[in-house]
């Protein structure tokens, strides 16, 4: 009986071996895998930093330009016009001016005398 | 863990998770399924993975997917009282006991039962071990062919270690009980 039971026993051992022979194929990942998915972020990455800046152009580009004055209801935007109208104004009242300087000078030579 | 060593360690266990989940679902293509899928759940994740109790985590993960494969099945009742006997421990008679044996699910042949030579004491072995009850043939699996440690059977199958020895010990010995009356026949005196 006992030399039974040592024979299950090898027999056991022998099924144990035979079925450790079962094997399965995995289909691993590589590392170039994994560099070409580095390669595809970086594309990606690349694609929306440019997509951002030329929204980032765009933006400025069409932003409204700066109104440096208003002659008649409309806009100056031109720094140096907007100049030579003030200088134009500012002269006018110069001129303007002009006439009650000469009355001031009087009255003032009036209280002298 | 980095690509390559997921890959290393994964290489040394694969094979053995796939015996795993082969003796839990009795079927080949399911248990390939299954360990691939684990790969590609591990690879996913291998940043959190670590090298420690890699084993471990395989195994019982691989457990846990049988366990959703059972689920996904769910046709009958024998298979909700494999889970049950799964989930707590216990081990019912499991679907692929001597009376559901040739019942439904499986598509494919395991060596010891595409052994036509009835004197193959192995395949013999494989059948008798393959109709234990669920519990005592995880355990007598990963003893016999992993050749795990009893501390190792019992965190994968989620029991005690004296729990899985006893399985252990039971299944093996149903198995040479067998085996010795089926060398014994014919020659045992009457």
């Amino acid at each position: 009986m006992e030399h039974r039971r040592n024979d299950a026993d090898a027999v056991l051992r022998q099924y144990a071996a035979r079925a450790r022979e079962d094997r399965v194929a995995v289909r691993l990942k590589g590392e170039g895998t994994g560099s070409r998915r580095g390669y595809r972020l970086m594309i990606r990455y690349s694609a929306v930093a440019a997509a951002c800046l030329v929204l980032g152009l765009f933006v400025l580009l069409k932003r409204p330009p700066k109104v440096y004055a208003y002659v008649n209801d409309v806009p100056l935007t031109s720094k140096e016009e907007a100049r030579e109208h003030a200088r134009q104004m500012f002269d006018d009242l110069a001129v303007g001016m002009a006439p009650a300087e000469e009355v001031l000078g009087n009255l003032f030579s009036l209280q002298e005398m | 863990m980095t690509a390559q060593e997921l890959n290393t360690e994964f290489v040394e266990v694969k094979d053995a998770a796939y015996r795993y989940a082969a003796s839990l679902l009795h079927s080949r293509s399911e248990a390939e399924d299954i360990v691939q899928d684990l790969y590609e759940k591990l690879w996913r994740r291998r940043l959190l993975v670590r090298k420690k109790g890699f084993v471990q985590l395989v195994m019982v993960s691989t457990r846990n997917m049988c366990m959703d494969v059972f689920r996904r099945r769910n046709t009958d009742g024998s298979s909700a009282e494999l889970i049950e006997g799964m989930e707590a421990g216990t081990g019912g008679a499991g679907i692929w006991s001597a009376s559901d044996g040739e019942r439904g699910c499986r598509e494919e042949m395991f060596w010891w039962e595409e052994e036509k030579e009835q004197q193959d004491m192995a395949a013999i072995a494989g059948r008798l071990i393959s109709r234990l009850p669920q519990r005592e043939r995880e355990a007598v699996h990963l003893r016999l062919v992993e050749e795990m440690d009893y501390q190792l059977i019992a965190q994968i199958m989620g029991i005690n270690e004296s729990a899985a020895r006893m399985a252990c010990s039971r299944g093996r010995s149903k198995v040479k009980d067998e085996l010795v009356k089926i060398m014994g026949y014919g020659t045992q005196k009457k």
